[in-house]
């Protein structure tokens, strides 16, 4: 485990410098492979580390890109504020309605998160400062970095969220997490203010998928309620962790990679069947590997 | 001086009145065996003096202090340790991990390794500080509860049938080391059990529950021959025999 996680870190500084090299078509692959991992890793620390599976995560994607969008147009915002800002909010949301929500467990509350996302998407197609279902334009980038500066953002949201990973396996912290996913009641009986720690790591899955949202926003600089709330997004994000490893620090990074470039590939190679060669991908990895490439303890 | 006090405890779920009107008080240092048949409602009033079931109305105080609406983790930081009928324990940690986590986040104490080897020990599970929760006998999942509470530093055990599923052998051990825990740190303890005689050996005072309510307290030895609680027990034809 100890290697595998240096592995992802050399690895991830490794690909800094990449672009220089690559093409323009493989940087853009890379970018959404990052975006991806990113969005597993973030995921990891609600199921993997504390136990809940928030099916509808997207909802913070959505959430994260919108705001990102309207403080960038409306308030006119730059765009490094806004993204920390729209992470914040993202965030923030989760946290408000943690303690609520997370009374449900297992597929309650996975159906609820994917019901608040759903929701979401409703609202935001019949809301004025959304746009409705025309969505939003967002300016393009035309800085002296070009579209490379995607590929770097979208690098440093993985490695951070790698470092959250990390951090929590470590720390005390993320002891609190795992006492709350092996048994909540015996968690509280310990003296873990288990409501204070599963909001906080709502919170910290909300921020770093609302980071994405907002850098996915600029990157395609066009957003509307079906492509930040898709729910296809959601199922990736799943499959990607679940075939990487949850609850494990390598895994998210193995899993997304896999998935995401393989996903490419046979996108590239039978335009019309990517979605039934997917799917028997992710049936040999249920039936093959039902614990994950990098199988934890709670897998 | 009353360590633990509950004043006319309520709780009914749904139509099930399951406690009506219990009250109880627990002197310092003493241990208090609570007995009675299965349903009487013993579980839900260990569960409503830990913090994990709220009481319809009645009072819990503990060390003077009125806890009737404090969350099970504030309950432990304050010094009141439990353990499970079955066991709830960290599975996929270790024995290790879990006495750390109650350390560092009950008793405030730093969680260093020596603390938690010096609490393995006491409970005699230095030898399986590596394994998996998981991966041990029922008795050492007991062993390792207990060692969970004590991580605590509690002031307060609350023992939910702790010798249930255990063989003599392992009943005989478990007690001795109860005996020892509350003869060496003095901890004031409430225990539910079945297995009487291991209660004979333990309790300083006995009450009974039956249906919700207190029908005796008083000493083991009078409780075996009070004719309320072999009725409750045993039923009415062999009540009325006794």
């Amino acid at each position: 485990m100890e290697k595998l996680s240096k592995l992802v870190l050399v690895l991830t500084l490794l690909m800094y410098p990449l672009p220089l090299i690559l093409s323009g078509y493989w940087e853009r692959v890379l970018a959404s492979v990052f975006m991806l991992t990113s969005l597993t890793y973030a995921q990891n620390v609600l199921l993997g580390y504390t136990g809940y599976p928030a099916f509808g995560a997207i909802a913070f994607f959505g959430v994260g890109g919108y705001a990102t969008a309207i403080l960038m147009i409306k308030a006119g915002l730059p765009f490094g504020v806004a993204l920390i800002v729209g992470g914040l909010v993202a965030s923030l949301l989760a946290f408000a309605i943690a303690p609520a929500l997370m009374r449900l467990k297992s597929h309650y509350f996975a159906i609820t998160t994917l019901a608040l996302q759903i929701a979401l998407a409703e609202l935001f197609a019949n809301l004025d400062i959304t746009g409705g279902a025309y969505g939003i334009n967002l300016p393009i980038y035309r800085g002296f970095l070009g579209t490379q500066i995607f590929y770097h953002i979208f690098l440093s949201i993985l490695l951070g969220s790698f470092l959250v990973n990390l951090f929590i396996e470590k720390s005390r912290f993320g002891y609190a997490l795992k006492a709350i996913r092996e048994d909540e009641i015996a968690a509280e009986s310990s003296g873990v203010n288990t409501v204070l720690f599963k909001s906080v790591a709502f919170g910290i899955m909300a921020f770093i998928t609302g980071l994405v949202g907002g850098t996915y926003a600029y990157w395609i600089t066009y957003i509307d309620p079906e492509s930040m709330f898709d729910p296809l997004l959601s199922v990736k994000m799943f499959v990607a962790l679940l075939f990487g490893g949850v609850g494990t620090v390598a895994g998210p990074f193995i899993g997304a990679f896999s998935l995401e470039l393989v996903s490419e590939l046979v996108w590239s190679k039978f335009v019309e069947l990517h979605g039934v060669v997917l799917g028997v991908i992710i049936l040999l990895v249920i039936l093959l590997l039902p614990g994950g490439v990098l199988k934890s303890r709670s897998g | 001086m009353s360590l633990l006090v509950a004043q006319e405890i309520y709780k009914s779920f749904g139509g099930n009145k399951v406690l009506q009107g219990v009250s109880l008080e627990v002197s310092q240092g003493e241990t208090l065996g609570i007995v009675g048949p299965n349903g009487s409602g013993k579980t839900t009033l260990i569960n409503v003096l830990s913090g994990v079931i709220k009481p319809d109305s009645g009072v819990v105080v503990f060390g003077g202090r009125d806890i009737t609406h404090w969350r099970p983790h504030r309950r432990a930081k304050l010094g009141i340790g439990r353990t499970y009928q079955i066991t709830r324990l960290f599975a996929n940690l270790t024995a290790i991990e879990n006495v750390m986590i109650p350390l560092h986040y009950g008793s405030r104490q730093e969680a260093s390794q020596e603390r938690i080897e010096e609490i393995l020990q006491m409970v005699g599970l230095s030898h399986k500080k590596e394994n998996y929760a998981s991966d041990l006998s029922l008795a050492q999942r007991k062993r390792l509860e207990l060692a969970r509470a004590l991580a605590l530093n509690p002031k307060l055990l609350l023992l939910d049938e702790v010798f249930a599923g255990l063989n003599p052998v392992a009943v005989q051990e478990i007690v001795s080391l109860i005996q020892e825990l509350k003869n060496k740190l003095g901890i004031t303890i409430v225990i539910v059990e079945h297995v009487l005689k291991a209660l004979s050996q333990l309790a300083d005072r006995v009450v009974v529950l039956a249906e919700g309510r207190l029908i005796f307290e008083g000493k083991y030895e009078d409780m075996v021959k009070d004719k309320e609680v072999i009725k409750a027990y045993l039923g009415e034809r062999y009540g009325a025999s006794a």
